[in-house]
């Protein structure tokens, strides 16, 4: 257990310093960025000062050598954009964006999940088409369209909720349905799937031939076999919602880091977001991780190989 | 062999186990899933829309009315018959606009997901039927793209290198090719084990003729269905990023551009919101129910 | 019959599927003693398992059960609710044993939780004393440790282990009915043995009424008193074992009986009957008897009317339109009956076709992140020569290795060290098109040895079209030409394999191998996933062609029973060494390698009454992962004595065989 510990974590830093070197050159090599700080008006000298200044006159791997290093002595850069050290604009936003995404996560379970075991105890029923039906309609609603209907339905025309901003957890409740309704869909095929593979099983079978049935065979021979792959989709989706939450805080007006992302390209400030996705791709692997320890863990299968 | 044993092995032979051929059950099932044909009768007229927009449209999408700008739809009090569905900010005939707007939104569909299929498609492949070496090196290629925090640097990449309905296109098709890569990866897995792949090598085949006579051909039905989803998935990226103002630029009718547009007015004039969407969830949801349709016709084992 | 423990009366389940009703049990019937055992005996399709299924209320939703009666002791189980049916009946009165050891078990659970919920979950007896129970029943059901076992999880243990648990969790309760549905047949012949008769010595000592389902004959005539054959969902014939096996009635009886080879006493001469023809569909409206367009002895009024239940004695009945079955109205057995195919004239001294010389092939297993990388040497030093003309097969179990040889061969894995010579000329040498050309294979699962994608023409043409050979209309030709020969109609060039029989793919991949003109045939258990009635089918194709086509046949199989139909040569396999190689008549005459003999005894013939044979086998399994010091064999061997455990024995030459065995050994012990 220990050593795959071990493997499972280098593997985990590997790839996101994979991601962090291709995202450094993609960013570097879609645009110069000297250019792109400067504005489109500025002239030649300007362009030239600014590359100097921030050193991207420097080959690549040396620029990408000394972010690196940078990082590792606990100097995330300086964001010349908003004027302040990246790290300190990164812990700011970030409660923000965390509140957020854990309570996505929770509506999505409260909703995905039990509908998910309920069309596969009755397939093919009204309550299974109900749930396929949600499935395929929340699947085919841009997110962001459904945050602008959902403003005007239940903040103006209903107003039970406040229109934008954070300072409650009032606010937060609009937001967090939005975002947790794009992976309901997923999450719900993937319980009713695997739950509906379970049941047909040879060993649910021999359950019922002991005697059991009903709750309890659900609850002690099913649901366990069956959930486990929902966990490690679940940390998955956590990853997906903290970095892919500023379409849902542009639109409430959550200064998260989604906003700070979408800002910082807008202004073009490379080293925000640089930074930000080396947090966000961490952040993901350190998850997934932290999913694939404790799905072996619970399978004996793997634990005890 | 004797005549009469002979007579006997075709007997024993020669009768009928009365199943149907794959392609009349086929026809069987696809005339029979209400969803399909729901899904493929609403995308039949999208596509007419779109490929006849000129025809139909009865203003110009770019043809500036300021006098006319923020009129309602014909049904509520103040809209006009000249401007069925209302105009825009500036005067914009709205049913113009989303009628071109289905030619933005199928365009990109298409184009992105034929790249990421060809993409996905091919590495996955390899990966489930090479396995060994190259499965590992892909799969690791696979974990990264998972792990990249994927519409934060498509956002940043059209930003920078500046967006067009190409660029768009081509950086979507470039980052969404993870579903296929698994699926057609699992499928190759579990298709190289079968007997006949090892007949097939038994009997003199090159690996070329493996993949592309006895793999690639059980592997279509998986990989039609993916493609189909993944349309959905990419009208949906590009309306996201139109929405953001990194996608399609003004004065581009582009329905995820036009909720951007209305945005602002969007409490007085709903209708500027409400209309593009609706179409943006028609088209993507039609689309869902024949990838949804082309899964259960044509692997009626996997559904339920 | 008011006296019977077990009664069912006209038993019958619907299932409703798309395109209409699969009557897949009708109007069946029969009643159980206490302490009786009955046999329900069918192939794939007959209805045996839903038949089970539906005494204990476990059918699959889409089923509908009727009967007149369902009764067990005092227990009315037709109208039982389901509440009532799982804490009274299910696990307590009533248990059943299933098919499939490797995933009847709930992977997550110890072995110890799952034998004790069994009772805790009827409240029959505190934790404690369950544990106990537990341990009685593991020591009963043969497993070596069981205290240490309890903690355990299934995966840890065999497939044999996991059976013996199944058996020891399904009488937990002390239950008076116990059904097992095939309960041996996907394990090794040798723990078959064990198994069964373990099983009929618990059945004797607890008094318990058991239903044992089977297409086995064999262990059915040994295991139990009664049997009821089973045909399309019907019973057709019951009886006592000697009434039914002795004296069948029924015509599918008797051609059941007629398919079998029975070692030991065929003589290479008499030809294997087969039945003709495939099941009907039961989908629907069915009318008349369904054997009928399979029966040898047919009339009109088969066809018309369902067939009458005509009582022959007491338990015993036979539903046919003829009141004897058709017995004295049979033809008698036709010349071509007779004939078998003549021995080959094998030239011992030629140059052998196909040579192995001293062959290891090892796989580096890891079975999953945790565990650490183990060696499993899954060929392990064979030579083998296999002449013109000759059929040699190689047997042995699960883990012996003969798939790997036979893959080696057919170049698709390559060898660790030895070599495979191809006519005087190394294997590796041989370009793939050419060694295509002179070895060609036949697969176990017709299933999966065709692509569902081609048509039945695209499949036996494309090693012709991979090899460039003839025109288009010339590969036309050939491959109809190879279709007449292996006896499949024209009309299925342009068929799918969905739309054709088991037996017919494989005559299909039989087609297919041979349409190479090839030397050598590897047969890689060409009949095991085939129902009975047409295995000899099948046998009796590969035969012929044998003689017609100057074909050299290498069948890899378990079943002794189509060795000795097939073989001329033999040769026995154990753990990635051959153990034992000879003649067929030696070997089956005179067996000498212990594992050669306990093999031999697994075979269950029909042989009413005989019981189980003692094999006087150890209990432990073999583990290729693990190898015994000393010879591979000697845990199970009954045989076993000093240098077994420390010692290897090697391969020794006798003048008519070759044998790997401390027995033998050229020094005196």
């Amino acid at each position: 257990m220990f050593r795959y510990c071990i493997r499972r974590s280098i593997f985990a830093l590997l790839v996101a310093l994979t991601v962090s070197v291709a995202t450094f050159f993609l960013l570097q090599v879609a645009t110069d960025p000297a250019e792109a700080i400067a504005g489109p008006e500025a002239d030649q000298a300007v362009v030239q000062q600014i590359r100097e200044q921030y050193g991207f006159d420097r080959p690549i791997i040396v620029q990408y050598a000394s972010w690196m290093a940078g990082i590792l002595k606990g100097d995330f850069g300086q964001s010349f954009y908003w004027k302040m050290p990246v790290g300190k604009l990164i812990a700011d936003h970030a409660p923000d964006t965390i509140e957020l995404a854990l309570s996505a996560v929770l509506v999505t379970i409260v909703i995905a999940v039990p509908l998910g075991i309920f069309a596969a105890l009755r397939p093919n029923t009204i309550i299974d088409r109900l749930a396929l039906s949600v499935a395929v309609s929340a699947q085919a609603i841009p997110n962001f369209w459904l945050g602008l209907m959902f403003i005007i339905l239940f903040a103006v025309m209903i107003p039970l909720f406040p229109v934008s901003g954070d300072s409650t957890w009032r606010h937060f409740v609009m937001p967090a349905i939005v975002l947790g309704a794009s992976s309901v869909p997923s999450v719900m095929r993937l319980t009713r799937a695997g739950l509906l593979d379970v049941m047909g099983s040879d060993y649910i079978r021999t359950a019922r031939s002991k005697g059991f049935r009903g709750l309890n065979l659900l609850v002690r021979h099913a649901l366990r076999n069956a959930l486990l792959p929902v966990i490690s989709v679940l940390a998955v989706q956590l990853g997906h919602k903290l970095n892919g939450s500023f379409i849902v805080e542009s639109v409430f007006a959550i200064n998260g880091l989604g906003r700070l992302a979408i800002d910082s390209i807008f202004g073009a400030d490379i080293f925000t977001v640089q930074m930000l996705v080396f947090v966000f791709t961490l952040v993901f692997v350190v998850l997934t991780f932290l999913a694939d320890v404790l799905n072996a863990w619970l399978d004996p299968r793997i634990r005890l190989g | 062999m004797t005549d009469a044993t002979q007579n006997q092995a075709l007997d024993a032979a020669s009768e009928d186990i009365g199943e149907p051929s794959p392609a009349a059950a086929l026809r069987r099932r696809i005339l029979g899933h209400k969803g399909l044909l729901t899904g493929g009768i609403i995308i039949a007229v999208l596509i007419l829309l779109a490929i006849f927009a000129p025809l139909l449209a009865p203003h110009s999408p770019y043809a500036q009315s300021l006098p006319n700008r923020l009129l309602p739809p014909v049904w509520v009090d103040g809209g006009r018959w000249t401007y069925l569905l209302g105009t825009d900010h500036l005067g914009r005939d709205y049913l113009s606009r989303l009628l071109y707007g289905t030619r933005v939104s199928l365009i990109i569909g298409l184009g992105a997901a034929s790249i990421s299929c060809v993409i996905g498609v091919s590495m996955g492949i390899c990966a489930g039927y090479f396995g060994g070496r190259v499965d590992q090196i892909i799969s690791y290629l696979l974990t990264c793209q998972l792990a990249m925090p994927g519409l934060l640097i498509v956002t940043a990449l059209v930003f920078l290198i500046g967006p067009s309905l190409l660029v768009v296109t081509l950086v979507i098709g470039a980052t969404h090719w993870t579903l296929y890569l698994v699926v057609s990866r699992s499928a190759a897995m579990q298709i190289r084990q079968l007997d006949y792949i090892a007949a097939a090598l038994s009997i003199g085949s090159n690996r070329r003729q493996v993949l592309f006579y006895e793999v690639l051909p059980n592997l279509l039905n998986q990989v039609i269905v993916i493609f189909t989803l993944e349309i959905g998935v990419a009208i949906l990226a590009e309306a996201a990023l139109s929405f953001l103002g990194v996608g399609l630029q003004p004065p581009t009718p582009a329905w995820g551009l036009m909720i951007a547009e209305g945005k602002t007015a969007m409490f007085f004039q709903p209708w500027l919101v409400i209309l593009p969407g609706a179409m943006l969830f028609i088209l993507v949801i039609a689309i869902n129910l024949v990838g949804d349709g082309i899964r259960d016709v044509t692997a009626p084992e996997h559904r339920n | 019959m008011g006296g019977a423990f077990l009664e069912v009366e006209n038993l019958s389940v619907d299932i409703a599927l798309a395109h209409g009703d699969l009557h897949a049990v009708r109007d069946v019937s029969f009643s159980l003693d206490k302490g009786e055992a009955l046999g329900i005996v069918g192939e794939s399709g007959s209805g045996k398992s839903m038949t089970a299924l539906a005494l204990m209320g476990l059918l699959p939703q889409t089923a509908r059960r009727t009967a007149t009666t369902l009764r067990l002791g005092d227990l009315d189980l037709l109208h039982m609710s389901e509440r009532t049916l799982s804490n009274q009946v299910r696990g307590e009165r009533a248990s059943m044993i299933f098919q499939e050891p490797m995933t009847s078990l709930n992977p997550v659970y110890t072995i110890g939780r799952q034998l004790t919920e069994a009772v805790l979950l009827h409240g029959k007896m505190g934790r404690a004393e369950a544990t106990e129970r537990a341990l009685f029943l593991l020591e009963k059901v043969g497993i070596a440790n069981a205290a240490s076992r309890l903690n355990q999880y299934p995966h840890q243990m065999s497939g044999g282990q996991r059976q013996r648990v199944m058996i020891a969790m399904a009488l937990m309760n002390e239950p008076e009915l116990i059904i097992a549905d095939e309960p041996t047949t996907a394990l090794d012949v040798t723990i078959q043995a064990q198994i069964l008769q373990q099983l009929a010595a618990l059945q004797r000592e607890f008094g318990m009424t058991m239903i044992l389902i089977t297409h086995d004959l064999g262990v059915v005539a040994r295991t139990v008193d009664k049997i009821a054959v089973m045909y399309g969902g019907e019973i057709v014939e019951t009886g006592t074992t000697s009434e039914v096996f002795g004296r069948p009635s029924h015509p599918y009886t008797r051609g059941l009986l007629r398919c079998i080879p029975e070692p030991g006493k065929g003589d290479g001469r008499t030809r294997l009957g087969s039945i003709r023809g495939v099941v009907p569909s039961l989908v629907g409206t069915l009318t008349g008897c369904t054997f009928a367009n399979r029966c040898d002895v047919a009339t009109d009024a088969c066809r018309q009317a369902p067939p009458p239940v005509w009582p022959l004695g007491p338990g015993r009945m036979i539903r046919c339109v003829h009141a004897d079955g058709g017995v004295s109205a049979a033809a008698p057995p036709s010349a071509a009956d007779a004939v078998s195919s003549a021995n080959p004239i094998v030239d011992a001294a030629s140059p052998p076709l196909l040579a192995v010389e001293d062959v290891r092939c090892v796989f580096k297993i890891r079975r999953s992140v945790f565990a650490k990388t183990q060696f499993l040497n899954a060929v392990d030093g064979v030579d083998l020569a296999l002449r013109h003309g000759e059929v040699l097969a190689l047997v042995g179990e699960s883990g012996c290795g003969k798939t790997t040889l036979a893959k080696i061969l057919l170049g698709l894995q390559s060898v660790d060290a030895g070599r495979v010579m191809l006519d005087g000329q190394a294997i590796t040498d041989v370009n793939s098109r050419e060694r295509a050309r002179r070895i060609q294979p036949i697969f176990q699962d017709p299933y999966s040895s065709l692509n569902p994608r081609r048509t039945i023409g695209e499949t036996i043409g494309r090693p012709l079209a991979v090899h460039g050979i003839g025109s288009a209309p010339e590969r036309q030709r050939e491959v109809e030409r190879v279709m007449a020969l292996v006896g499949l109609p024209r009309r299925f060039l342009h068929r799918y394999p969905n739309q054709i029989s088991g037996g017919q793919r494989q005559r299909v991949a039989i087609a297919r191998a041979i349409i190479m003109k090839p030397d050598i045939v590897i047969c890689d258990e060409p009949t095991s996933a085939l129902d009975v009635s047409v295995q000899s089918q099948i046998l009796n194709l590969l035969l012929d062609l044998r003689d017609e086509l100057g074909l050299t046949y290498m069948i890899i199989t378990h079943d002794l029973a189509v060795v000795e139909y097939m073989a001329t040569r033999i040769a026995v396999m154990y753990l990635g060494q051959i153990v034992e190689e000879g003649t067929k008549a030696q070997i089956f005459r005179a067996p000498r390698h212990p594992y050669t003999r306990a093999l031999l005894d697994s075979v269950l013939t029909i042989a009413p009454g005989a019981g189980v044979p003692d094999t006087r086998m150890g209990l432990s399994f073999p583990n290729p992962l693990s190898l015994p010091a000393g010879c591979r064999f000697h845990p199970r061997c009954p045989e076993a004595f000093g240098p077994c455990s420390v010692t290897a024995p090697a391969l020794r030459k006798l003048q008519d065989g070759v044998v790997r065995c401390h027995l033998y050994a050229e020094t005196p012990r």
